[in-house]
């Protein structure tokens, strides 16, 4: 795994996007050629959750990753 | 079905799915909600729509998660359906906010994507590789929704909350089983090839995320990670001696 790609693709794509959008920081420059992913909508997406589940969540804690 | 040590490998690679399906019901739910509170707090647009849009991934992501958890033979699967929010509830609702994106995407999401690039890397079958492929295209996304939101807040919010709260955010991010010593059922090479990374290889990129990718991530953006390195260093201490 190329970890500086992954730091390229995700923070730096990532507040490239936030100071387009949201003003200031100068980081666009910084994220040509990382990696741009697709944008289009999923046409499967929107699926119903399925009952019958329970509530994780604890103040403090943080969300699980895979 | 192969019977070495510990449970079969076909258990242990359904137990993976399960908890993976609980994981994006989870994240479904998480990004929903997140997206209703940007709105709130006049985020820009894209921002929003970035985490609609996750909300709308998950809930795909879940059903490939079920669809590979049928295959191996599992019976018994249980979604989430409500969630509790991480972010200590003293904290205002700007800062409770930035802690849940922050957990979310910065932290969940990028070691996600991570464990995603190293599992596409070794798949062995086609249908695997096609399905990690597309989480890991989402994925990018949904991780980058928290550093775009952290550049849009950084004017707006006094992230000084948010240095000490990171251990406790990853410790819950890591889960329990990150630095024990590796069950020999679930450290088997052979499941890398099937869409499970090893334990010990779960952790060794684990920390290499944090320490190459969020910890920069975080600093760059003017969160300071003295706690959060004293947690994992102190984790990698315990692992150590634990071995």
């Amino acid at each position: 795994m190329n970890l500086k790609r992954l730091f390229h693709a995700l923070v730096l794509s990532g507040s490239a996007l936030g100071a387009a959008h949201c003003g200031g920081g100068t980081d666009a420059d910084s994220t040509v050629n990382a990696g741009s992913g697709s944008t289009t909508p999923d046409p499967d997406a929107g699926t119903k959750l399925p009952d019958g589940g329970t509530s994780p969540g604890m103040p403090g804690g943080g969300a699980p990753g895979w | 079905m192969s019977t070495t040590a510990g449970r079969p490998v076909q258990e242990v690679l359904a137990d993976a799915w399960a908890v993976r399906y609980r994981i994006e019901t989870e994240a479904c739910l998480r990004f929903g909600a997140l997206a209703r509170r940007l709105d709130t707090a006049t985020a820009p647009r894209v921002l929003i729509e970035l985490a609609e849009r996750a909300s709308q991934d998950e809930t795909r992501h879940a059903a490939h998660c079920e669809r590979f958890f049928r295959a191996l033979g599992g019976k018994t699967l249980q979604g989430v359906t409500h969630v509790v929010e991480y972010a200590p509830p003293t904290l205002p609702e700007a800062e409770r906010l930035t802690y849940e994106l922050v957990s979310q995407c910065c932290v969940a999401e990028t070691q996600s994507t991570a464990t995603l690039v190293t599992l596409l890397d070794a798949a062995e079958t086609p249908e695997l590789k096609a399905v990690l492929h597309e989480l890991a295209r989402d994925e990018v996304h949904h991780s980058r929704l928290g550093w775009a939101y952290l550049t849009w807040a950084r004017p707006r919010v006094d992230f000084s909350f948010l240095g000490p709260l990171l251990p406790g955010m990853m410790d819950g991010n890591a889960g329990a089983e990150m630095f024990e010593p590796p069950r020999e059922d679930a450290d088997r090479p052979e499941l890398l090839r099937q869409g499970v990374v090893p334990q010990s290889m779960r952790r060794q990129v684990y920390v290499e995320t944090m320490k190459s990718v969020v910890f920069p991530g975080f600093e760059k953006l003017g969160v300071d990670t003295g706690d959060a390195t004293r947690w994992l260093d102190a984790k990698l201490g315990h692992a150590a001696t634990s071995a």
